[in-house]
């Protein structure tokens, strides 16, 4: 499958080679004209046409920034993670201020969020994630105005230094969409530059699942499945299978489209067959050997109750440990690269506070330096 | 597998009808045999037990709950009125701002006060004179201060007057500031019982305001020495300690800052209180989420008392999933021989095992003696849980023998190992004899359990009937000592299933309870007159083994179902005989209203309604009279009497032509009258179903009915829906109505009205969907599917409407009422007659050859039995 589709992408890259030779010719043959010059001047035609060939082919595809997400209430910034952003010109940390939440037991809203900010040179953003619950709850009028009360403390506490940007996370449904939408409308006539995630599924079924009123749309290109499927793999990142949900589709979404790709593991808990947690920063390399052991499909076994980190893992329990490869993520900014028709993308990394981006910093390092 | 059919599709119809919101209780999904109130001290209890793996649950019961309970218990000694300790957990403070230098306090629109707004926060200010005045009696007005500032600062002890929709972060600091200034000024001043509570107010408010720091700081300084333990104050000091990041280095209590060990050990105080456990196990739990390296040994550090450190070692056990043999061998290693805590853990687990292994064998009905355990009905993680636990017991060693042996015995019983388990129960009350270190109601609780716990277990043996009559005297006995206290449903539940497979209804009868339809199905279903009356006597007796249980009169119950069983079966005289036994007030109008058949949660001292029934002969006016179930009976006495006095009549040779028209008439009329009355299913209405049989009916082969033989279940239904619901008497003397009519016009209203009732001959939702949309009985066609008698019934209507169908159109087609109501009809259009009239020729023709086909069969039949006769005869002679 994937050998067929890398075939695929060669043969539509002689196609695009081809197309825009003629391209370039006839924008060259405009130019002249204007310009009152004799289509027949050799040596003008040669060098205009290099000249445009090669500019153009420069914009040819979309150029990367790499940015970064801190998905973590607590800001404290580690050494090598500021070294890692420092290193690799990283634009901006996308920071997760706050969560609007509904408390179903007692029909409220919950809003945990970050206390402090993040010390650190380079520019902050704000993101918050919104559950459907609350557009299900609450109106959109009254979100608006809980979200900009907390932007505004936000900046009080300098966790932000203004409001120009935000992103908002929300995995909205058909039930919610119109909810969420007015939302964005609304925040949008205070935000300048308003982002929103957008679902893999939601390019793919763009006229069902709507297109956000925004500027800019951040694609996930992780989380593909249920972690709680013990038939899948990797529910972190799966480059055909996100490649069944792009090829085709991507080219059409009418959004501007920044990306955000995986930079964290897991280890999935299976407590009696059935998911208990994920064990965020989850690596096999800590296991104790007296704990755990590895079983032939590859997940870990527990011989004993024990702790991993904060997590308490049951006699028998089992644990699916889940990460990126590298490799594939790899591919995946190349095909992106190809794909996405826009001058400037930013690719931002999910995400700086877990473990396994400064564990892995290297490859990171590798494929930003080659896309820079 | 009729059975285990039965009751798995009544199991999903619990299933579903939870999802579907409906909350109808047929039996509870977990049953809990082993209760640790029976035989464990008051300290350490069942309430403090989880019995589901999940910490995650929503927790209802939180420390503000524990802080209105404690404050309800002190003014209720105080002696404060009812609505006044309400009041004081009612929000009456709406906002709280500064107006100049002085706080303004808006009142609740809801609260009765004469003011809305004041400026000067006194106590004569904020509460009515009424309240002040029960305060000043009682000289504790001290008391009442205190609470006007508990008021403002929390209106309800679960909601906070800052805590708005977007958080704490809303609350006005000037304001809070403000307020805790008055509060210090009254902690100078108050009396020193007071002054901790003035101090828990400050904690609270410095919670809202995230000042960990204020937290510890005031704790130390008015709480912390203290005799009486406040558990909010103390909660929120824990919590403080896990929270407190940034301090001088000059910080008094360094001690308390970011010290999640000291944090967990603070929490595990709140164990002191059983009912605060899940709080705290959920407090615990977040502390240690939050640091990776938490350090156990240093949390133990600040154990003084092997107890406490027990207390560690139960949290640290509890907060795992499963059973983990591993925690308990360490907890073991680490306590005494003795430890209370140490046992309580043994209780949890095999409540555990009863909750994820033996509970859903037992509702699904795998349970029994020795099952298979690699059956795809045992979860074979549980399972495994179940013989960790059973190896670890069986070598453990503790004081209390008596709790060992009974939890071994226990394990082995749900593990499906009877004989262990009987042997086990057997030396636990060896034991109990010389156990010294139980006090004698403990002795007490233990014989209890034990006992408890030996009934169910030879109640899942195979039994006679003479020992099914003892063992259900027994736990009758001993649900009586304790069903007052405890939480005895698991064993109310043995009795009624054991009773209801036997099919001893009145037992059953007595185990059940006012939830579900349990009793509604067994008054009016199953009990036949006999079972009733046996019932009857035992209520007059005032011999119900648990009379809280049941309907508050259920003596009327029970006689107005005798009453309506005979008027459903004809029996009018003795219909009147138990109606009348009845109090009159129960059957007149009254303020109920409709009440009786729109709510279920009636008392049985209320009245009940009319219903309505309709009079008109034509079907295109209504012409309404109202009855109710009584007054029914009478009128149809009344009629029935007239009916006979006037055939009487009719049958005197001395009436000429004209005499006999009229009483033809007559008798027309009261048998149309008679029809009306019967047109209505309320006066055959059991009103114990109070307007839910629709929905009850459903659940009748449901638990704990599922035991029952299905053929049983079947021809009890039947019966039933052949009695209830439907127009058989109404279609009845309808008929006969039209019998003694001699106008066309009117014969053609009665026509066309029995043509309507033969159309849909049913007044239930449940007839209508057995009988003509089969789709929506969703259960099984073993059961609902048999040819019986109201499905014979049916089919004979349906003959019934054509051929009335056939006389309207060709007999009455000239009367007016034909031409002005019934033409409108679309089945008498005329495009459809012709359609009409060949689908009754048809059905004639098809009858009359299977007429011919038998007659010719009897005439054969009868020539070979001649024949035979003849031979026989020739032979003889």
């Amino acid at each position: 499958m994937n050998r067929f589709l890398k075939k695929t992408l060669h043969f539509n890259l002689v196609i695009e080679f081809i197309a825009s030779i003629f391209m370039f010719r006839a924008y060259s043959r405009q130019i002249l004209k204007y310009s009152g010059i004799s289509w027949n001047n050799n040596m003008i035609r040669s060098l205009l046409f290099y000249v445009l060939f090669f500019s153009t082919g420069c914009k040819e595809s979309a150029s990367f920034e790499f940015s970064v997400y801190w998905w973590k209430h607590k800001t404290d910034i580690s050494t090598e993670q500021e070294q890692f952003i420092a290193d690799n010109k990283i634009k901006s940390i996308y920071l997760k201020l706050f969560d609007l939440k509904w408390d179903a037991y007692n029909k409220t809203i919950i809003i945990p969020k970050t206390h402090s900010a993040i010390k650190t040179s380079v520019e902050v953003k704000a993101v918050i994630y919104i559950e459907n619950d609350i557009l299900k709850n609450y109106s959109a009028d009254t979100i608006a105005t809980i979200i900009h009360q907390q932007l505004d403390i936000a900046i009080e506490k300098d966790i932000i230094n203004n409001i120009n940007d935000l992103q908002i996370d929300c995995d909205w449904t058909i039930s919610t969409r119109e909810a969420y939408f007015e939302l964005l409308e609304l925040i949008s006539q205070q935000i300048p530059n308003l982002s929103a995630t957008i679902r893999l599924h939601q390019v793919k079924y763009a006229e069902v699942t709507g297109v956000p009123p925004i500027d800019k749309g951040v694609l996930m290109i992780y989380n593909l499945e249920s972690p709680a499927d013990t038939s899948v793999t990797n529910s972190i990142f799966n480059y055909d299978l996100a490649i069944q949900y792009l090829e085709g589709y991507i080219k059409k979404y009418p959004l501007h489209l920044d990306i955000a790709l995986p930079a964290f593991s897991w280890g999935v808990h299976f407590h009696h067959g059935r998911i208990k947690q994920l064990i965020s920063d989850f690596d096999s390399n800590q296991i104790d050997s007296s704990d755990m052991v590895q079983k032939e499909n590859g997940y870990f076994r527990a011989k004993q109750a024990h702790f991993y980190n904060t997590y308490r893992i049951s006699n028998r329990d089992e644990i699916r440990y889940e990460y990126p490869l590298v490799e594939d993520v790899k591919e995946m900014l190349k095909y992106l690269k190809q794909k996405l028709n826009q001058e400037e993308t930013e690719v931002v990394f999910f995400s700086l506070n877990d473990d396994f981006l400064i564990n892995n910093k290297k490859a990171y390092e590798e494929i930003i330096a080659t896309h820079d | 597998m009729k059975r285990l059919l039965l009751l798995t599709i009544s199991i999903l119809i619990v299933f579903g009808s939870y999802s579907c919101g409906i909350d109808i209780y047929t039996q509870h999904e977990h049953k809990h045999f082993l209760i640790p109130n029976l035989f464990t001290s008051n300290q350490y209890r069942q309430s403090l037990i989880a019995t589901t793996n999940n910490l995650h649950y929503n927790i209802k019961y939180n420390i503000y709950n524990k802080e209105k309970d404690n404050l309800i218990s002190k003014l209720q000694i105080l002696g404060i009125s009812k609505s006044t300790i309400e009041l004081m957990h009612t929000k009456i403070v709406e906002s709280v701002s500064i107006e100049g230098n002085h706080l303004s306090l808006l009142f609740n629109d809801e609260y009765d006060h004469k003011k809305i707004k004041i400026h000067d926060i006194r106590v004569d200010n904020f509460y009515p004179k009424k309240v002040i005045k029960e305060f000043a009696q009682l000289k504790q007005l001290d008391l009442l201060k205190f609470l006007m500032y508990r008021h403002i600062v929390l209106f309800d002890s679960k909601n906070y007057v800052f805590e708005e929709y977007a958080g704490r972060d809303n609350y006005n600091k000037e304001v809070a500031e403000k307020i805790r200034t008055h509060i210090l000024t009254e902690i100078d001043d108050c009396p020193a019982h007071l002054i901790d509570d003035y101090a828990m107010l400050l904690i609270d408010m410095n919670l809202f305001a995230y000042n960990h720091l204020r937290i510890i700081t005031d704790y130390m300084m008015f709480l912390k020495n203290n005799k009486e333990f406040n558990v909010v104050a103390h909660s929120h000091f824990a919590g403080a300690t896990t929270k407190l990041y940034a301090v001088e280095p000059s910080f008094e209590y360094m001690e308390y800052r970011d010290n999640n060990e000291l944090s967990v050990y603070l929490f595990s105080k709140l164990f002191e209180y059983p009912e605060l456990y899940r709080k705290a196990l959920a407090e615990i739990s977040f502390v240690i989420d939050n640091k990776k390296d938490f350090d156990w040994d240093k949390c133990f550090s600040y154990c003084k008392t092997q107890e406490e450190k027990d207390r560690i070692n139960l949290a640290k056990l509890s907060i795992f999933s499963g059973v983990n043999i591993s925690l308990f061998d360490y907890f073991k290693t680490n306590t005494t021989n003795n430890s209370k805590l140490f046992e309580l853990a043994l209780i949890q687990y095999i409540q555990r095992i009863e909750y994820n292994l033996f509970s859903p064998l037992y509702v699904y009905g795998h349970f029994e003696e020795h099952y298979k355990k690699n059956s795809s009905n045992v979860n074979k993680y549980d399972l495994a849980d179940a013989i960790d636990l059973k190896n670890y017991i069986n070598n453990v060693d503790i004081q209390n023998k008596v709790l060992l042996h009974m939890l071994r015995g226990y394990l082995s019983f749900m593990l499906g190992e009877f004989k262990i388990a009987r042997k086990e129960y057997n030396l636990s009350l060896e034991y109990i004899q010389s156990a010294n270190y139980l006090t004698s109601a403990q002795k007490l609780g233990y014989k209890k359990q034990l006992n408890g716990l030996m009934l169910l277990e030879q109640l899942n043996n195979s039994y006679t009937k003479s020992k099914y009559k003892s063992l259900n005297k027994q736990l009758i006995s001993f649900l009586q000592i304790n069903y007052k206290t405890e939480e005895m449903d698991s064993y109310f539940e043995l009795g009624l299933t054991h009773a209801i497979k036997a099919q001893d209804f009145i037992t059953a009868f007595c185990y059940s309870n006012n939830n579900g339809f349990h009793q509604e199905a067994m008054l009016d279903v199953f009990m036949n007159n006999d079972e009733l009356k046996g019932l009857l006597k035992i209520v007059k007796q005032n011999s119900l083994p648990f009379e809280d249980r049941y309907l508050k009169k259920l003596e009327y119950a029970i006689i107005e179902q005798l009453g309506t069983n005979h008027f459903r079966n004809g029996n009018l005289e003795k219909t009147k005989y138990y109606f009348d036994k009845l109090p009159n007030h129960i059957f007149n109008e009254g303020k109920g209203g409709n009440f009786y058949y729109q709510y279920r949660w009636h008392p049985w001292d209320e009245n009940y309604y009319d219903f309505s029934v309709d009079y008109s002969k034509d079907m295109s006016v209504k012409q309404m009279k109202k009855f109710n179930k009584k007054t029914a009976l009478y009128k149809v006495i009344e009629l029935e009497t007239a009916i006979e006095h006037n055939k009487n009549r009719i049958k005197s040779s001395a009436l000429d032509s004209a005499s006999i028209s009229l009483l033809r008439r007559e008798l027309s009329n009261l048998y149309f009258e008679l029809s009306c009355i019967y047109s209505s299913p309320f006066w055959g209405y059991s009103r114990v179903w109070a307007s839910s049989l629709t929905l009850g009916i459903y659940y009748i082969n449901c638990a704990p009915f599922h035991d029952l033989d299905p053929e049983f279940i079947r021809s009890k239904l039947d019966s039933f829906l052949y009695k209830y619901g439907n127009q058989h008497n109404s279609i009845k003397y309808l008929k006969k109505a039209i019998y003694y009519e001699d106008n066309e016009n009117v014969l053609a209203q009665l026509n066309f009205k029995l043509y309507d009732k033969l159309k849909d001959p049913f007044h239930t939702s449940f007839h209508r969907r057995k009988y003509k949309m089969r789709r929506y009985w969703w259960h099984n066609d073993e059961l609902w599917n048999i040819n019986y008698i109201e499905t014979l019934n049916q089919k004979k209507y349906e003959k019934d409407k054509v051929t009335t169908g056939l006389i309207i159109d060709s007999l009455y087609r000239h009367t007016d009422y034909f031409n002005e109501v019934i033409a409108e009809c679309s089945d008498f259009k005329r495009k459809n007659n012709k359609q009409t009239q060949n689908k009754v020729e048809k059905e004639i023709v098809v009858k009359k050859v299977k007429d011919n086909s038998f007659k010719y069969l009897s005439i054969l039949l009868i020539l070979i039995i001649v024949g035979l006769l003849l031979n026989i005869f020739k032979k003889t002679n």
